[in-house]
């Protein structure tokens, strides 16, 4: 997450730094201080994987986060021919790497949260995303196949991200949502192989977020199936429904991220104040950060939460 | 109509529900067979099924893959039935544009847009994701669009909306197109605020919508 306010300050622009590691960990770092985050966080984008695999990516602008333009697959079979990634060499992992070692260096007690796509949103960036979705009602064992692969991928750049220095592992699957796919797609194609990738990191003794997008009513009741040591949810889920299914699992969220691009900030400090009264456990953004949104609205909320006094992870 | 021709209707609105392309092919054939009109057969049987398909979504009992199996049973059908349309009897339909806003690479809601609004008798033109602002209005005059619809579920992108509809507004051809503006950080107060002609929140209410601002005088 990063905010173009920071940028102009600092001198660490987008789209640079998704290719410089020491300009990611400096950006990282100055969003910790001068925001007042509680943790630095690399990558900036969401495409490190997927390029790694093989897809096209715009890097984008100074406020316009890289994205995939173009599948590294045109048709399912092609997965047959990827090859096991390494992290320490392929794409823009070795930068991602690279940064997280930097900022070990370069803080103390700072969290160092690295980031992974979760398996589903990484196959239907490889892939295009209506492709795999058909797939999974027409032929579901080959989408297992693919998905069993990718985790094997991610793993590997999760136990990476470890062994440079990250304190936290935040796997965030997009397109794995209620919303799109439904209760029993959820739980056969996305729970089984988030877990895979949190038991790892839970032997690794590194704790994990798992951060879903949009609306999960429709999978409240599965959700005590997941194992991660903290939910992440999207502005329109209510945290009280989430006390039950999620149990004494910290949940976190989930301040509007357009309320906290367009303020003002006393709105955003009253937003917060709610949410921590509703119980959340970590306040966050609720699906990144815009990088149009002010150092004074991102201030807005992490003053909440000293405001009131409450303890962070 | 005898009724024959009713089950066989019933049947081609069945086979896109129940997401059976098979189904929709054969029934398609006894359309042909038993000489309902193309147009009749797409409208009253393949596309009835689809609006009953829109309602599930609605209501949260399919999801995405599924809607995606059904359009695929209705397309099967499509395809069986579409060479035997007769010139007169269809309508000249709308023709709209649709694309996700330059910035953003989220389509999905998009292209189940799309396929509905398509599946209503619109005829789309498709500019895919992360489409350039002066596209909208180029594409717009040139296929002389009707509506123009745009999408996008981040705020970043979401000024590129007012954009579009000024620059519709420079070259004096506002009129000429209507906007409907959707996605995740849209509402109905933006859409009044950049001067959209409509807003939809889902795909159910964007084809309504769609049908509602185009009704022919």
């Amino acid at each position: 997450m990063a905010s173009t306010e920071v940028m102009n300050r600092t001198g660490y622009y987008w789209p640079e730094v998704h290719k410089d590691p020491a300009k990611m960990a400096g950006l990282a770092k100055e969003m910790h201080d001068i925001t007042g985050l509680e943790n630095v966080g690399v990558p900036f984008c969401m495409t490190v994987e997927a390029e790694a695999l093989g897809c096209r990516v715009d890097y984008g602008k100074i406020d316009i986060e890289p994205r995939i333009v173009e599948n590294a697959l045109g048709k399912v079979e092609g997965f047959k021919s990827l090859k096991m990634l390494d992290p320490e060499r392929d794409g823009r992992m070795p930068t991602t790497l690279e940064a997280i070692a930097l900022l070990c260096e370069q803080t103390k007690d700072i969290p160092i949260i690295g980031n992974l796509v979760g398996p589903v949103s990484l196959a239907t960036s490889v892939v295009d995303a209506l492709l795999l979705l058909r797939l999974m009602k027409k032929k579901p064992q080959e989408v297992h196949r693919i998905l069993h692969f990718l985790t094997d991928n991610l793993i590997e750049f999760g136990k990476a991200q470890i062994k440079y220095g990250a304190d936290i592992i935040t796997i965030a699957d997009p397109t794995a949502t209620g919303e799109i796919l439904g209760p029993a797609l959820f739980e056969e194609f996305v729970i089984p192989y988030l877990n895979r990738i949190t038991d790892v990191m839970d032997q690794l003794e590194t704790r994990t977020i798992i951060h879903i997008c949009g609306n999960i009513k429709t999978v409240l009741k599965k959700l005590d199936r997941l194992r991660t040591n903290c939910l992440s949810v999207d502005s329109m889920v209510s945290i009280k429904t989430l006390k039950e299914p999620m149990g004494n699992t910290p949940v976190m969220g989930n301040v509007s991220t357009f309320l906290l691009e367009k303020g003002p900030a006393d709105k955003i400090f009253r937003n917060a104040s709610t949410l921590i009264k509703n119980g959340v456990d970590i306040l966050a953004p609720a699906c990144g950060l815009s990088p149009r949104t002010s150092v004074e609205n991102i201030r807005a909320l992490t003053q909440t939460v000293r405001g009131v006094g409450y303890e962070t992870n | 109509m005898g009724g024959k021709k009713q089950e066989v209707l019933q049947d081609l609105a069945d086979a896109v529900v129940e997401m059976d392309e098979e189904k929709a092919k054969k029934s398609a054939q006894q359309a042909l067979q038993e000489q309902i009109d193309a147009y009749k057969a797409i409208m009253e049987g393949l596309s009835k099924g689809m609006e009953v398909v829109s309602e599930k979504f609605e209501s949260e009992e399919y999801f995405v893959p599924e809607v995606l199996m059904c359009s695929d049973a209705m397309y099967a059908g499509l395809e069986i039935l579409r060479p035997h349309l007769k010139a007169e009897s269809v309508a000249t339909p709308a023709k709209i544009i649709i694309g996700v806003v330059e910035g953003d690479t989220h389509d999905i809601g998009k292209n189940l847009v799309k396929m509905m609004m398509e599946t209503a008798g619109f005829e789309m033109h498709d500019l895919g994701r992360d489409v350039s602002l002066k596209s909208f209005v180029e594409k717009a005059q040139e296929v002389k669009a009707e509506m123009i619809c745009m999408s996008t579920l981040m705020t970043t992108s979401m000024g590129g909306m007012k954009t579009v509809i000024d620059l519709l507004k420079s070259e004096g051809i506002r009129n000429n197109h209507k906007v409907m503006i959707g996605g995740g950080p849209i509402s109905q107060s933006f859409a009044n605020m950049v001067g959209a002609d409509g807003y939809a929140p889902n795909t159910a209410a964007a084809v309504r919508k769609a049908k509602e601002l185009l009704v022919r005088r």
